[in-house]
């Protein structure tokens, strides 16, 4: 009875991933394989032109992305740069915006009308740069991180061993954070290849795979050809993807000690300015959206108005932010509790099936390689048609199902790491003490948890309540996000009400981040 | 109720590998019994086994009429202190000490009786309300002993308790265990490397190698009598001598305590089982001077650990020779 149960629940998971992948990526495959002329008619120039183009401004974003996310890290982890908690908590927001976001804050900033600069934004330029603000938060974050681990006392032996500042960085820092840098750059990679809001608003004439791939299925109908583009931006991912793996097999764990800091005013002075720049780059374009919200129409009449918060010329009004909470909180809540309990019963229980937890941990992995835009054609064309993913309430189940399975690498990754951050005794002491596991599990596992969970849960919403690239092949009316809301409003012309919606969003992501703090702490 | 813990038979395989042989021991009611072995040697398993966490391949352990060779952990009624001690970070010192007596449905007199008499048994009154990261690391242990002990159980079990911790202090805590173990009268199994620790607080010791249970004993029958070359070598520094001279040429032991060292007067030299030695080599021990000789067949070494205060002691030279006496009583022999 025992093994039942736990091997019951596992089994069950594994069902629930296999549903979301298994028919969605077969799909494609079938589709695929159909219609092999279609290959040859892919061939054109054009689409040739939109994978250069992806690739090209991939590795454009994620090299500068990692060069600007390693000096923004290094100010805040290595020196005495002026402000750097702040800095600590601005660098991030953009983390709970949805990538058209930024590229709202470039058009307001420096398109044709623009505050700061008239550039001509539409194409290459404003793809990459909006790129780059939306993955420049990533790239921080993962080298912060990693420079955190370093073990001070390397840098202590060095100096002791007369090794001056300069050797020290060439000698011990950046060896360190090669892992850290890799990373970024790949993260970023990803990101970049995969989204979907900056090209679709700031694209122009410059075609990437992204938005070829919905141009094909949902302008054209010709699924055969979009499922054979969306082939083209998973094998980029999936190297990318396999590099990474390669990387966490090798990470060690060092002794997190902290930085021992010592003033060097020329570096601090050069790292405050740089720092400073780089995330007053990315809060100025995030905020300007919210100002914009309230201008009653950009740039030519600036008093302010509430007006583009009716959203009077939008059919939906504001019924996609709550179709959007609704996904949001959907995701979070199923999701915590999912990845959770996949997580205990892979890691701290013996007497699972050794066979259902590999495949559990393949499944687990599987959805980060897939590209949000791939794995939401996959849906629209294999699940769609079920009945319960019809009608109001299911075609937001659909979303939820869908973004749920779009997310879980990370919510699970974060589950396995705050467990194994526990001491694997406590329910074997429990038991030893005659007190069963579940009673363990709820009086000391969990409240140790608590941090982890909340990690997840706000992980989950941002992500879900951010995300456009998966859902564009698969709302309904019923379902319409305020993402996607956003770029229809900004596509007739509506650019203040998508930069509110936008706004709201953002709001809604950074409020429930600022709540979980609160409750977590 | 007067329970004896036996093992009849057991033994533990991981695949091909034999971690524990066949092991027959009966451990005595009430007592302190080390498990020492060094690293590898299959102690964990041992205690892992009487734990439950794993479960025997062939085997049986007994605890008085009751079989538990296959009972689960959470039946077993076993305490448990681990390395770490594993305090829930969470709970209180209360709180972890009564953890295991929330099922009993005791009343809070009750519970408040249980929770006086483990702080008092472990010194800890006055800190049930802290939690585990404002302790230090002997009173988290002693928190960990008092949580096992609560709900009485058959015995008590102790992972390398004092391992984590320095010489002086483990000293100490040594102490205070030995304290706590006579004033309970649990029977404790205490899993150690250190053949101090298992001389100096165990009534019962069982030495283990290789997987392989090499003698069971009381401290001083284990280090007077060992009955193998291993046990003889690892409770205690021992010279392995093979001289004409001592014992007709046969293998024999002979600690470095109980070798004698005097001038190489002509007096000291002519009493029996007496060589002239060279020194080669001397280290301070504190306490003791240990001394290195080369005896005058060129073959033997010996090894003595001089107390400081006897007169040769403050005159060791290097080089000089110097009178070397292993008295027959202190030959130690033991089968092959």
């Amino acid at each position: 009875m025992k093994k039942v149960i736990p091997n019951a629940l596992l089994a069950g998971l594994i069902l629930l991933l296999s549903i979301g992948l298994v028919p969605s990526l077969g799909k494609l495959g079938i589709v695929l394989f159909n219609d092999l002329s279609v290959i040859d008619e892919s061939y054109t120039g054009y689409n040739i032109r939109a994978c250069i183009n992806t690739l090209t401004i991939g590795i454009a974003v994620s090299v500068v992305s990692t060069i600007l996310g390693f000096i923004v890290a290094f100010a805040i982890t290595a020196t005495h740069a002026l402000g750097r908690n702040y800095l600590k908590a601005l660098f991030l927001a953009p983390l709970f915006a949805p990538s058209i976001m930024p590229a709202i804050g470039l058009i307001y900033l420096v398109g044709s009308n623009g505050l700061i600069l008239n550039l001509e934004l539409y194409g290459a330029l404003g793809v990459f740069l909006g790129g780059l603000i939306f993955a420049l938060p990533h790239a921080t974050l993962q080298i912060l991180v990693n420079l955190k681990t370093l073990d001070t006392r390397l840098l202590d032996a060095a100096r002791a061993l007369g090794a001056d500042s300069t050797r020290r960085f060439l000698t011990i820092i950046i060896p360190h954070c090669h892992r850290g840098l890799l990373n970024a750059f790949l993260i970023t990679f990803v990101l970049t290849i995969t989204d979907f809001g900056v090209p679709k608003l700031l694209g122009g004439s410059f075609p990437v795979l992204a938005t070829e791939i919905y141009a094909q299925a949902i302008g054209s109908q010709n699924f055969t050809i979009a499922a054979f583009l969306s082939v083209w931006l998973l094998v980029p991912a999936l190297i990318a993807f396999y590099f990474t793996t390669k990387l966490k097999n090798t990470d060690q764990h060092q002794s997190g000690s902290v930085f021992q800091i010592r003033p060097n005013i020329f570096r601090d002075r050069i790292f405050t300015g740089l720092a400073w720049f780089i995330v007053g780059c990315e809060i100025l374009t995030i905020a300007i959206v919210i100002y914009g919200s309230f201008v009653t129409f950009w740039p030519y009449q600036t008093a302010l108005t509430l007006d583009n918060y009716t959203f009077k010329n939008s059919t939906y009004g504001i019924s996609p932010w709550i179709h959007s909470l609704e996904l949001a909180f959907g995701v979070a809540l199923i999701g915590t509790v999912l990845s959770f309990l996949g997580a205990y019963l892979t890691q701290r229980m013996t007497n699972v099936c050794p066979f259902l937890k590999k495949v559990y941990q393949a499944l687990t992995t599987l959805p980060l390689c897939i590209p949000g835009t791939v794995l939401g054609l996959g849906f629209a064309l294999s699940l769609s048609s079920f009945a319960i993913f019809k009608g109001p309430i299911g075609s937001i189940l659909f979303l939820v199902f869908n973004t749920l399975i779009h997310l879980y690498t990370v919510a699970h990754l974060t589950a396995s790491n705050t467990l194994s951050q526990i001491n694997p005794q406590y329910e074997v002491v429990g038991q030893s003490l005659g007190i069963n596991r579940l009673t363990t599990v709820n009086r000391v596992v969990l409240p140790l948890s608590k941090s982890g969970l909340c990690e997840i849960f706000c992980y989950l919403f941002a992500s879900a309540i951010t995300t456009i690239s998966a859902v564009v092949f698969l709302y309904t009316p019923h379902s319409i996000v305020a993402a996607v809301a956003a770029i229809d409003m900004i596509d007739s012309g509506f650019i203040s009400a998508g930069a509110a919606m936008s706004s709201l969003i953002f709001v809604s992501a950074l409020a429930v981040r600022l709540f979980a703090l609160k409750v977590c702490k | 109720m007067n329970s004896t813990l036996v093992l009849k038979n057991l033994s533990k395989r991981y695949g091909d590998f034999e971690a524990l042989k066949p092991a027959n021991v009966v451990i005595p009611h009430g007592s302190f019994t080390s498990i020492l072995g060094p690293s590898g040697s299959g102690k964990t398993t041992l205690l892992m086994m009487l734990a439950g966490i794993e479960l025997p391949t062939n085997g049986e352990i007994w605890f008085g009429e009751k079989n538990l060779s296959h009972v689960e952990l959470e039946k077993r009624n076993v305490g448990i202190v681990f390395q770490n001690y594993a305090l829930f970070p969470n709970l209180t010192v209360r709180d972890n000490i009564l953890y295991g007596l929330v099922k009993k449905q005791l009343s809070k007199n009750e519970l408040d009786q249980r929770l006086g008499e483990m702080l008092e048994l472990t010194h800890l009154s006055g800190l049930e309300n802290r939690f585990p990261h404002e302790l230090s690391g002997g009173q988290q242990q002693r928190v960990a002993i008092a949580r096992a002990l609560a709900p009485k159980p058959d015995y008590l079990l102790l992972d390398e308790p004092l391992s984590a911790l320095d010489a002086w202090t483990r000293y100490e805590i040594g102490q205070e265990l030995r304290e706590i173990q006579q004033k309970s009268a649990v029977t404790t199994i205490m899993v150690t490397h250190d053949r101090t620790e298992a001389l100096s607080l165990s009534d019962f010791i069982l030495v283990v190698n290789h997987g392989h249970i090499e003698q069971a004993g009381t401290p001083s029958e284990v280090y007077d009598n060992p009955k193998t070359e291993f046990v003889a070598t690892f409770v205690g520094g021992m010279n392995i001598v093979q001289n004409a001279g001592i014992n007709q040429g046969a293998m024999t032991g002979i600690r470095y305590g109980d070798v004698f060292v005097k001038h190489a007067t002509e007096g000291a030299l002519s009493e029996p089982y007496t060589f002239v030695g060279q020194l080669q080599h001397i280290e301070f021990m504190g306490d003791t001077v240990r001394a290195f000789f080369l005896l005058n067949d060129f073959k033997t070494q010996v090894i003595a650990d001089i107390p400081r205060l006897q007169p040769v002691a403050s005159d060791l030279k290097v080089k000089n020779l110097y009178a070397v006496q292993m008295q027959s009583s202190t030959w130690r022999q033991w089968s092959h």
